[in-house]
């Protein structure tokens, strides 16, 4: 697998678990304790898979790479995403402290909304790497430095604790 | 045969695009695929079901005539 299948596999993977939050996020009938549970598995998810393993290794490897070839254009991008990446921990850090609250507390109003807000943000960053950091990888990295990059994301992914877990849980492949 | 992007899904990665660009038009200001056709022609309907498997996030819905 290259470096580009390896980060398109996983925007997949992020695009279908944003679909199931939406689901349940949205669902007004849904048991408090399923909601609780599916959310909080929901958001494991996204601090493990999304948080620490995609964009960890992207913050890790990706960007640096991109970054030492001094183009402009690319250096603006990467600190782009970086900060879309804060931005998503923040709110999804939030989240979960909100599904953790006690039965009278939640969910509380503006909570649906809320995860609306992640979701629509994680969407567009998605997009956006597709659009525009994918092809970069592809146009400005050789290929001997993209098998390289390949290489450092398979050995960030077996230092994630408990990445297979979620995995599993989650019916993703490794 | 019909088909239909889910925007819930679109990642906008443009594979569906290089594959069959006479179904799958790229919107650049949305990031996503959009289906330029009513009906997929009968001619391209392999490529459609190539485009809909190789969809990471299962984003391609295809709706058989039959």
């Amino acid at each position: 697998m290259t470096a580009r299948d390896h980060l398109r596999r996983e925007h997949g993977d992020i695009m279908k678990a944003l679909a199931r939050l939406q689901k349940w996020s949205r669902d007004p009938a849904a048991p408090r304790d399923a909601l609780r549970e599916a959310l909080s598995a929901a958001f494991t998810f996204m601090d493990v898979y999304v948080d620490r393993c995609h964009h960890g290794k992207e913050e890790a490897i990706l960007f640096p790479a991109l970054e030492a070839t001094g183009g402009e254009d690319l250096v603006r991008l990467t600190a782009e995403l970086r900060s879309e990446h804060g931005h998503a921990r923040l709110l999804l850090d939030s989240l979960t402290a909100e599904c953790r609250r006690p039965d009278a507390e939640f969910p509380a109003d503006g909570f649906a909304d809320r995860c609306e807000a992640y979701i629509a943000l994680i969407r567009g960053h998605v997009r956006k790497e597709n659009a525009q950091l994918l092809p970069a990888l592809e146009r400005t990295l050789t290929d001997e430095a993209r098998a390289m990059i390949e290489d450092a994301f398979e050995r960030f992914d077996r230092g994630i604790d408990g990445l297979e877990r979620v995995r599993r849980a989650a019916g993703v492949s490794g | 045969m019909k088909v239909k992007i889910d925007y819930d899904l679109c990642m906008g990665d443009r594979n569906c695009n290089k594959v069959c660009p006479e179904v799958f038009q790229y919107d650049e200001d949305q990031l996503i695929s959009r289906v330029i056709v009513e009906e997929v022609p009968e001619h391209l309907e392999d490529l459609v079901r190539k485009a809909a498997r190789e969809c990471a996030p299962e984003a391609i819905v295809i709706e058989d005539d039959d």
